[in-house]
C-alpha cells in the first residue's frame, strides 16, 4: 500500500515523484486551458496566426520600408516571423502561467497536486498555439518565398526545448511571487511590452554591432532567436551569444526552482 | 493497521505571515531590512495546531469537532498536503482524496461531460476509473439531458449535483470531508451521509469535519475534540459531544457593551440572560422549573417593528423548538420606538429534558424577515434526576430517549359501551 509521510519540508526526489504520480492531472488541465482558450471564440484558431502576422505586417512596414533595414540571409517577413514564433510562445507563457496560481485559487486551496503542474500545463496550450503559426510559417516560407529551410532543421526541436524550459522558469518564479506580492502583476503587461524591443524580433544579430553582440545574449530569448534563425533560415549562429544566453537560462532556471520550491509550502495559507 | 498515524503535529502562522497577505514587496524590502537591525523583536507566534497525535485505524469514520478557529480545518488541509505542517509529522497510508468543497476543478465555460473528467481527475481519480463510472456518475446526477451544454448554463442546484455525484464515485482508501453537508439542503445532506455511509461498509477509512452533531453521530463511533489547536479529547463520541459543549456550557448571562454590541445601526442586541421566576441568575434548571430567557436590546429607530426570536438546540444540534415574542397580540405588528426593551422567553417547566441546551437569538422585522442573529448567545443545563410521575406514570422501565419531555393533559373516564365513547 501506498505511503505518504508528510513532514514540514519535501525532498526534491519527492516531488519529482509526485511530478510522474499525478501526470494525468498536468494532462487535463492543459486539455482544460486549450478547450476554455478557443470556447466562444468564433474564429478560433485563426487568431494563433493572426496575432503574429500583424506583428510581421507592422515590423516590416516599420523597419523594411520605412527605415530600410535590409536583410542579407533571408526575406525580412521571415526573419521577424521565425522570431515571433519565440517571442509569442514565452509572452503566451509569462501572461498565463505566471498567473495561474491566483487564477485557480480555488484549485490551491481545496486540493493537492504538485503545484508546479499549473503554470507547466499551459505549456500545451501555448504549445498548440506554437504548432499552429509554425504550420503557418512553414506555408509562407514554401509557398510565398521559395525559402527552403537549411538542413541544421533537425536542430529545430532543440531550440524549442530551450525555449520552453526558459518560459516556464521565468513564469514560474512570476507566479510564485505574485501570490506573495501582487506587484509583480503589474509588471508583466511592461515586460510583454517593453520586452519585444529589447529582443532580436525586429532585427537580425548580424546587424547588431560586434561588441554589443554578447551583450544582447544576458536575455535569453536572444540566443534562443538565433537558434531559431540558424535552424529555420541559415542565419550564422552566434557562439558567443549562445553561450551567454545558455549561462543565464541555467541561473534562471535554478533560482526559480529554489523559490518557488520555499514558496509553495505555504501557497494555500498566502492566497 | 493504522490508516493514519499523526506524530505531534503542529502548524505555526508567525503574525508575521498574516500580516504578509496585505504586504506589497517594497513593504516586505523594509520589513526585512529593520527585522535585520532590531533582532530581537520578534513577534508572537500563532499556534493553528499544537503538537497533535492521534491515530486512526483503518476502516474507522473519525469525526473532528471544535470551535470556530480551532484548528479542525488546518488538520485536514495538512493531511491532504494542502499546506505544510510547521514541525511534525504524519503517515497516511492508502490513497487519498479530500472533499473540502463541492465542485473543486469545475469550469464554467466546460460542459458537464468535460467537468466530470476534469473535476474526477482534479480529485485523484483515474481516467480510466471515471470511464468506467462516467454513466453512474450522470444518472446519479441526474443531467443526462444537458451533459453538453456548458455548466455556467446549468442551474445552482444542478451544478452542486454534478460536483457531488463526481465526488460520490472517489474510490481513495482515505477520504478527508470538511463541511460538505453545509452547503446543501436536507435531500443533499442525506445523500452526502448515505455516501460516506456507503463508503464506511466497504472498510475504508474516513476523516469527517463537521458543526452538525447530529451528522457525526450518526457516522462516527470515535471522534477528536480540537480547542485551540490542541487536542481536548480523544475517543468515544458521546464523551466528545459532551465535551465540546462543556466549553459552552454555563454561559448564563453575556453582556455587551453598546459600541461592539451585536446588529446595526437601528438595533442592537445588549444583553442575553437565563433566570429564574424570581429574576435570579440561572445556570441550571431543575426539569420541574421553568426556565426564563431575558433578551435586553435598545432600538435607535421609529419605524421598524422589531421582534424578538429564539431558538433552542440540544447537544446534539437538533433545533427543538422556536419563539417569538409577537406571539404575544400587545406588540403584533407595532413598531418599536426608540429606547431601551426587554423581552422574556418563559419556557414552560416540564418540557426540557435533561441536557445542554443552547439559545440562539434571533431579531427578525415583520415586513423584511430576519435581521441578525447571536448564535449559542446563552447555554444553559436541564437537570432531570427524579422521576416525575407526572411524566413516566406508572412505566416502571426506561424511558424512551426523545428530543423533548413534555407533560400533557390526558383524560381518561370509565365509559358504559363503545357508543359512548364515540359520542
Amino acid at each position: 500500500m501506498q505511503e505518504t509521510i508528510i513532514t514540514s519540508r519535501k525532498s526534491w526526489k519527492e516531488l519529482a515523484q509526485e511530478l510522474w504520480e499525478y501526470k494525468e492531472v498536468f494532462l487535463f488541465l492543459g486539455w482544460r486551458d486549450i478547450l476554455v482558450h478557443y470556447k466562444q471564440t468564433s474564429i478560433g484558431i485563426a487568431w494563433v496566426i493572426l496575432r503574429p502576422l500583424l506583428t510581421v505586417a507592422i515590423f516590416t512596414i516599420i523597419f523594411s520600408r520605412i527605415a530600410g533595414i535590409e536583410s542579407s540571409v533571408a526575406p525580412y517577413p521571415l526573419i521577424v516571423f521565425s522570431a515571433m514564433l519565440a517571442w509569442q510562445f514565452f509572452v503566451d507563457m509569462l501572461v498565463y502561467a505566471s498567473n495561474s496560481f491566483l487564477a485557480n485559487e480555488q484549485l490551491v486551496s481545496k486540493v493537492y497536486f504538485p503545484r508546479i503542474i499549473l503554470p507547466a500545463s499551459r505549456i500545451l496550450c501555448s504549445g498548440v498555439d506554437f504548432v499552429v503559426a509554425l504550420v503557418f510559417y512553414f506555408a509562407l516560407s514554401l509557398l510565398r518565398y521559395q525559402f527552403i529551410p537549411p538542413k541544421q532543421i533537425i536542430l529545430f526541436p532543440l531550440f524549442f526545448a530551450w525555449l520552453v524550459v526558459v518560459s516556464l522558469s521565468v513564469s514560474l518564479l512570476f507566479a510564485s511571487l505574485i501570490v506573495k506580492y501582487r506587484d509583480f502583476r503589474h509588471i508583466i503587461p511592461f515586460v510583454s511590452q517593453l520586452g519585444l524591443y529589447c529582443t532580436s524580433v525586429g532585427f537580425s544579430l548580424s546587424m547588431v554591432p560586434k561588441k554589443l553582440i554578447m551583450l544582447l545574449g544576458l536575455n535569453p530569448l536572444v540566443g534562443i532567436i538565433n537558434g531559431f534563425r540558424w535552424t529555420l533560415l541559415g542565419e550564422p549562429l552566434q557562439i558567443g551569444t549562445i553561450i551567454v544566453s545558455f549561462c543565464v537560462t541555467c541561473i534562471l532556471t535554478v533560482i526559480s526552482l529554489w523559490y518557488f520550491k520555499i514558496a509553495q509550502d505555504t501557497f494555500a495559507d498566502v492566497l | 493497521m493504522k490508516a493514519i498515524t499523526v506524530e505531534n503535529l503542529s502548524k505555526v502562522y508567525s503574525v508575521a505571515t498574516a500580516q504578509d497577505q496585505g504586504m506589497n514587496f517594497r513593504e516586505m524590502l523594509t520589513a526585512q531590512a529593520s527585522s535585520f537591525f532590531k533582532k530581537g523583536l520578534t513577534q508572537e507566534p500563532f499556534y493553528a495546531l499544537k503538537d497533535v497525535s492521534f491515530e486512526v485505524e483503518q476502516g474507522e469514520v473519525l469525526g473532528i469537532i471544535g470551535k470556530n478557529g480551532s484548528g479542525k480545518s488546518t488538520l485536514l488541509k495538512i493531511l491532504s498536503r494542502i499546506t505544510a505542517p510547521t514541525s511534525g509529522r504524519a503517515i497516511v497510508r492508502g490513497r487519498v482524496a479530500s472533499l473540502l468543497e463541492v465542485g473543486t476543478g469545475f469550469h464554467a465555460e466546460l460542459t458537464g461531460r468535460e467537468n466530470i473528467f476534469m473535476s474526477g481527475i482534479i480529485l485523484g481519480m483515474k481516467r480510466w476509473e471515471i470511464n468506467k463510472h462516467f454513466d453512474e456518475i450522470v444518472s446519479f446526477a441526474g443531467v443526462e439531458k444537458f451533459l453538453d451544454v456548458p455548466v455556467k448554463k446549468y442551474s445552482s442546484g444542478m451544478r452542486l449535483r454534478l460536483a457531488f455525484s463526481v465526488a460520490a464515485h472517489l474510490q481513495p482508501e482515505i477520504l478527508l470531508v470538511d463541511e460538505v453537508l453545509a452547503v446543501g439542503d436536507y435531500e443533499f445532506e442525506k445523500k452526502c451521509l448515505n455516501t460516506i455511509k456507503k463508503f464506511n461498509k466497504e472498510g475504508r477509512t474516513a476523516l469527517f469535519v463537521s458543526h452538525s452533531m447530529v451528522a457525526i453521530q450518526r457516522l462516527c463511533k470515535k471522534c477528536l475534540v480540537l480547542s485551540k489547536g490542541e487536542i481536548d479529547y480523544f475517543g468515544n463520541i458521546s464523551t466528545a459531544i459532551g465535551k465540546y459543549f462543556g466549553e459552552n456550557v454555563n454561559i448564563s448571562e453575556r453582556t455587551w457593551l453598546e459600541h461592539d454590541a451585536p446588529g446595526d445601526n437601528e438595533i442592537k442586541i445588549l444583553k442575553v440572560r437565563m433566570e429564574d421566576n424570581d429574576g435570579k441568575l440561572k445556570k441550571n434548571f431543575y426539569y420541574q422549573e421553568s426556565v426564563n430567557v431575558v433578551v435586553s436590546y435598545k432600538v435607535y429607530s421609529n419605524q421598524e417593528m422589531f421582534s424578538v426570536m429564539l431558538s433552542f438546540y440540544n447537544e446534539e444540534g437538533v433545533l427543538l423548538f422556536v419563539s417569538i415574542d409577537t406571539g404575544n397580540k400587545q406588540w403584533r405588528r407595532f413598531p418599536r420606538k426608540q429606547g431601551y426593551y426587554s423581552s422574556t422567553c418563559m419556557v414552560p417547566a416540564c418540557l426540557l429534558k435533561a441536557g445542554n441546551v443552547s439559545v440562539s437569538v434571533h431579531i427578525v422585522t415583520t415586513d423584511r424577515g430576519p435581521r441578525f442573529e447571536v448564535n449559542d448567545a446563552v447555554v444553559f443545563s436541564v437537570i432531570d434526576n427524579v422521576l416525575v410521575p407526572a411524566v413516566v406514570g406508572d412505566w416502571n422501565w426506561t424511558w424512551p430517549n426523545t428530543a423533548i419531555k413534555p407533560v400533557f393533559n390526558w383524560s381518561v373516564r370509565f365509559v358504559k359501551d363503545i357508543d359512548e365513547a364515540e359520542r
